[in-house]
């Protein structure tokens, strides 16, 4: 920490000078003025060959670069050589110099001195327009056949897209495999799991996946808890049935009176949801305390999972495919998009802010600054105020010249302490010759994010034109439109209709009101009708109906007798019960331990511990559900790479893990009892 | 417990070993084997307390619930119920009966009586076989002057044996109906006037026995007598009179049925009920098109989505888009699964002058 915080006031000193340096040399500039496009202009966009946009770059970086010739040196020792090939910033390109061609692309695309210097070029312009995760060029870096080895590569693309956890992940492969570095590799991985949840699309497709696969577990491990616990009960179920119906009817008789109401649900349409419903009941009735209790969890697992848990996987999956809008300004703040994208939001921005503000996240990509300002400034007019819109439009006015209004701005984007917002600030007060200001916020900025910080002023170099960087959309607004659109209630209602056709699976209040009914009216019903049960010792049934004054808690009659007044009994019969029951005892040890291992859940309803059966269960119904879809729910849109398999495996095996301390637990306490 | 005495009754006869036992006043379980069979006999004292024998055939019933239920005390479910519940209760089925209210004392003493005679005469008839004597402390309730001494029995049971061989003549088997020939016939003693008034040309000789709850040996002997002195007579098989007892035999089967059928009545109902409510299954038309599954449009939109960034990254890599999709797949920027993710359709991708237009095969 004490490191850190000095080498950031070393830094501190630096960048106080630059800007000072950089405001003297750029406050004779004036922007030139840009015909601002007419709305929807940049939807027609030109292809760009390798070519031309080599023959581009070159004639705006000069003759002595278009010749040939070597790039100049950096002005200040130390710092980062700024790439003579390098795109002049927006606020001084000439908006007709050429057709509207991204500038990420011209920077990516341009040739340079070497692979370093392209990279850390794109790198400068793509934090500058607000890319800080461009995946397309890490992607083509991994596909490409570029003379640098794997491990470049893959070092450069993570350069370019920090947050894209697929290129972490080849950079940990590469590291491993080609760098022999295996403690770094392992670092990688976990740098890349930390990048999901900055990556928009990474995190939308994880979130998607994973709540599928929660859901998927929640719901199958409620169904085989109440499904088993429910079973175990059904015996004393038709049993006491028996003792409503006339003396003589058969055993099977009653069996079929419970079998009856149990397919009652299943007749009404509602299938395995409500025939675990009436399990469910079953086994409340029949219940211990704790066993009730995990019903009751079983049952909210159930409706999380089946309602609250499947939707927002749904949601989050539909966030980018189902929104036509938010797809295509994702596509313009991460990449490049396509021209149907740009006709889309062009089309849309009157009615839509994501839409406008996807088209001045376009002009200002292409270089249209005036047109982007006009944009923004509407997107503030409409009453947006996140820190990024007003970030990026203090950039653009700071690019057209109007530092006073860039100024305001940034200071009331700075609310949020973002170091970015807090470094441009500095970048402002430097062009206005606020000294004093500069030197504070520079300060605050350091205290915020050293190292970000460090990393901005490398990337600003000794340009004389400055550096201010944009703030990609928030992800937050892609949250939610997701949520609020209603966007994958269908998968929720696809999912659903597998095993809860009817009614209980189309609302959740229905199933939330029958669940806690049955519960409640079951917990009621055990408490009043004295149900029978089994003994804990030779598994005879307990009945106060068949015997009023013969049982002892949880031991039959015979076997209160047997062990707590053993001189009431037979000596001869006694010692050959005893061993008879020991030998039962032992048989059914085995047929425990079998049962337990073969059938998840198993284990703690056998041990009188339900909600480690529930946990089972469920443990049992992750892992399996987790390994099966390892890969995720939907195909990768090439953002996690090998980070969903470790992501979903490694869920996997501490489900597993989890699922065999239940089991453990469960059997240590069956041979304890 | 100890091993006491044990041996061969080819070798070592059972009226040595009653002997033995008798004069030593030994105490313990006396078991005997021969074939499938086995004799228990408990002596106190050298008095014997009780003795049953087990045929070992399935499904056999403890010897009193047999005798109990074949001599009219007990039905066969109420000593289904005491036998399990001395099971539970680690009681001997004699107190379980009395315990439960089911019988008092003195019938179940003398159906043991008659269980203990039966197994004794039975056991005296035993030419081969096994022996073992295991000294330890009886359990009874039983007053010593009750018991008959091992010598006493033994001499007794001689006895019978030899009478036994008289009674093969006149009583050829416990099948066998006798009726009565002469209804004026009266019969000496209490016994023989029970067992006069229970043949009818109906019952069984074993039958008659059990009901006139008499041993095996004083029935027949009582049988022999009155056929003796022509009061009965045995009937020719084709001339007892049919007992329906099929007929009654298949009653309970046919209540039971009865009930099944009454059992599954809710069920039929509610079979009915779901006809009734469930939607009826209709095929699609022909001009309606099947859609498809929201899990399966994601799934495709999504390898859209890989098509798509893959088509980016191409044209960064290549400063085209490219001509084909194939060449995605070409470059390694998506594993060809990605394509068939598509359904194997074919997807439309064309290189227009304002960039690449990307399209799903219509689907149908």
């Amino acid at each position: 920490m004490k490191q850190t915080h000095g080498r950031a006031s070393r830094r501190a000193g630096r960048i106080g000078l630059l800007p000072l340096l950089w405001a003297l040399a750029a406050s004779g500039q004036t922007p030139r003025e840009i015909p601002a496009a007419p709305l929807g202009e940049a939807a027609l966009w030109p292809p760009v060959t390798e070519h031309a946009a080599a023959e581009r770059a070159a004639a705006a970086a000069g003759p002595a670069e278009a010749a040939g010739g070597p790039a100049e040196a950096a002005t200040e020792p130390g710092a980062i050589a700024p790439d003579p090939s390098a795109p002049e910033p927006a606020a001084t390109r000439h908006a007709d110099a050429g057709p509207r061609v991204s500038l990420l692309e011209q920077a990516w695309l341009a040739p340079a001195v070497d692979f370093d210097a392209r990279v850390k070029r794109t790198q400068r312009t793509s934090l500058e327009l607000g890319a800080w995760s461009l995946d397309a060029a890490a992607r083509s870096l991994a596909a490409g056949d570029a003379p640098e080895s794997a491990l470049d590569r893959a070092a450069a693309a993570v350069a370019l897209a920090p947050d894209l956890p697929a290129a972490r992940m080849r950079f940990a492969l590469a590291l491993w495999l080609e760098g022999g570095e295996p403690i770094a590799a392992i670092r990688a991985v976990c740098a890349a799991l930390s990048a999901i949840g900055r990556h928009l699309e990474a995190s939308l497709w994880f979130a998607g996946s994973g709540l599928f696969v929660l859901a998927t577990a929640l719901v199958a491990g409620g169904l085989l808890a109440a499904a088993l616990a429910g079973t175990a009960a059904l015996a004393h179920a038709a049993h006491d049935l028996g003792h409503l119906l006339p003396r003589a009817m058969p055993a099977f008789g009653c069996w079929a009176g419970v079998a009856a109401a149990l397919a009652a649900p299943l007749a009404l349409g509602e299938g395995g949801l409500g025939l675990a419903l009436a399990l469910l009941g079953v086994a409340v009735i029949y219940g211990s305390r704790a066993q009730r209790l995990a019903m009751l969890i079983a049952a909210a697992g159930i409706g999380i999972g089946a309602y609250p848990a499947m939707r927002y996987a749904g949601a989050a999956l539909s966030a980018l495919p189902g929104d036509p809008v938010a797809q295509a300004l994702f596509g313009v703040a991460h990449g490049i998009p396509t021209p149907v994208e740009v006709a889309r939001l062009a089309h849309l921005a009157g009615r839509d802010p994501l839409a406008m503000r996807g088209l001045a996240i376009q002009a200002r990509r292409v270089g249209d600054v005036a047109r982007a300002d006009a944009l923004y400034q509407q997107l503030l007019a409409s009453g947006v105020d996140d820190v990024s819109a007003q970030n990026n439009a203090a950039d653009l006015r700071l690019a057209l010249g109007n530092t006073r209004s860039a100024i305001e701005l940034y200071a009331a984007a700075a609310r949020t302490e973002s170091p970015v917002v807090l470094f441009n600030l500095a970048q402002a007060y430097g062009r206005a010759f606020r000294v004093e200001e500069l030197n504070q916020t520079v300060a605050h900025a350091q205290r915020a994010d050293g190292d970000l910080i460090a990393r901005l002023t490398a990337l600003q170099g000794g340009s004389a034109n400055g550096f201010v960087a944009d703030l990609p959309p928030p992800p937050s607004l892609f949250w939610s439109r997701a949520v609020h659109s209603g966007a994958g209630a269908d998968l929720a209602q696809e999912f659903r209709d597998h095993f809860a056709p009817g009614r209980l699976g189309r609302d959740p209040r229905a199933f939330a009101v029958a669940a806690a009914a049955l519960w409640l009216i079951g917990g009621w019903f055990g408490a009043r009708i004295h149900p029978s049960r089994a003994c804990r010792r030779c598994r005879e049934r307990i009945c106060v109906r068949c015997r009023p004054h013969g049982t002892s808690g949880d031991l039959c009659h015979g076997c209160y007798t047997l062990y707590f007044a053993p001189e009431k009994t037979d000596r001869v019969l006694r010692t050959a019960r005893v061993t008879e029951l020991r030998r039962r005892a032992d048989r059914a040890a085995k047929l425990h331990t079998v049962l337990s291992l073969l059938v998840p859940g198993a284990a703690g309803l056998l041990a009188a511990r339900p909600i480690w059966g529930w946990l089972g269960a469920f443990c049992f119904s992750l892992a399996g559900a987790a390994v099966l879809w390892r890969d995720g729910i939907v195909p990768d849109p090439l953002v996690a790479g090998a980070a969903a398999p470790a992501v979903f495996l490694g869920a996997a095996v501490l489900a597993g893990i989890l699922y065999a301390i239940a089991v453990g637990t469960s059997l240590a306490a069956l041979r304890q009892d | 417990m100890s091993a006491g005495l044990s041996g061969n009754l080819s070798d070592f006869g059972i009226a040595d070993v009653f002997q033995l036992i008798g004069q030593q006043r030994k105490t313990g379980a006396l078991e005997l084997r021969t074939g499938a069979a086995r004799a228990q006999l408990h002596f106190d004292r050298g008095l014997v307390v009780s003795a049953a024998i087990a045929t070992g055939r399935a499904g056999e019933l403890d010897p009193l619930a047999d005798r109990l239920i074949r001599g009219g005390y007990l039905t066969r479910e109420r000593a289904d119920e005491a036998i399990a519940a001395a099971r539970a209760s680690t009681q001997t089925l004699a107190r379980t009966l009395v315990a439960r209210g089911l019988l008092d004392g003195t019938s179940v003493r003398s159906a043991i009586d008659l269980v203990t005679r039966d197994a004794i005469f039975d056991v005296l008839r035993w030419q081969t076989g096994t022996f073992d004597f295991h000294a330890q402390s009886i359990d009874h309730e039983r007053d010593a002057a009750e018991l008959l001494g091992a010598e006493q029995i033994l001499m007794d049971g001689l006895r019978m044996v030899d009478e036994w061989q008289s009674f093969a003549k006149l009583v050829p088997s416990q099948d066998t109906v006798f009726t009565r020939i002469d209804s004026s016939h009266s019969a000496r003693g209490v016994d023989a006037v029970r067992v006069l008034a229970l043949i009818d040309g109906r019952l069984s000789v074993r039958r008659v026995i059990d009901l006139a709850r008499l041993s095996t040996f004083d029935g027949m002997r009582i049988l022999s007598e009155l056929r003796q002195a022509g009061a009965i007579r045995a009937v020719a098989a084709e001339e007892a009179p049919p007992l329906r007892r099929r007929a009654r035999a298949a009653m309970p089967e046919l209540r039971a049925l009865g009930r099944a059928a009454a059992a599954l009545l809710p069920l039929a109902a509610l079979a009915v009920v779901a006809g009734w409510a469930a939607p009826a299954h209709r095929a699609p038309p022909a001009d309606q098109s099947i859609e498809r599954t929201a899990l399966a449009a994601l799934r495709e939109d999504y390898a859209m989505r890989a098509v798509r960034n893959a088509m980016e990254a191409y044209r960064l890599a290549h400063g085209s888009w490219p001509e084909r999709l194939e060449d995605l797949v070409n470059t390694g920027l998506i594993p060809p699964e990605t394509l068939a993710t598509l359904g194997g359709c074919a997807y439309y991708s064309n290189n227009r002058e304002q960039g690449p237009i990307f399209l799903a095969p219509e689907r149908s």
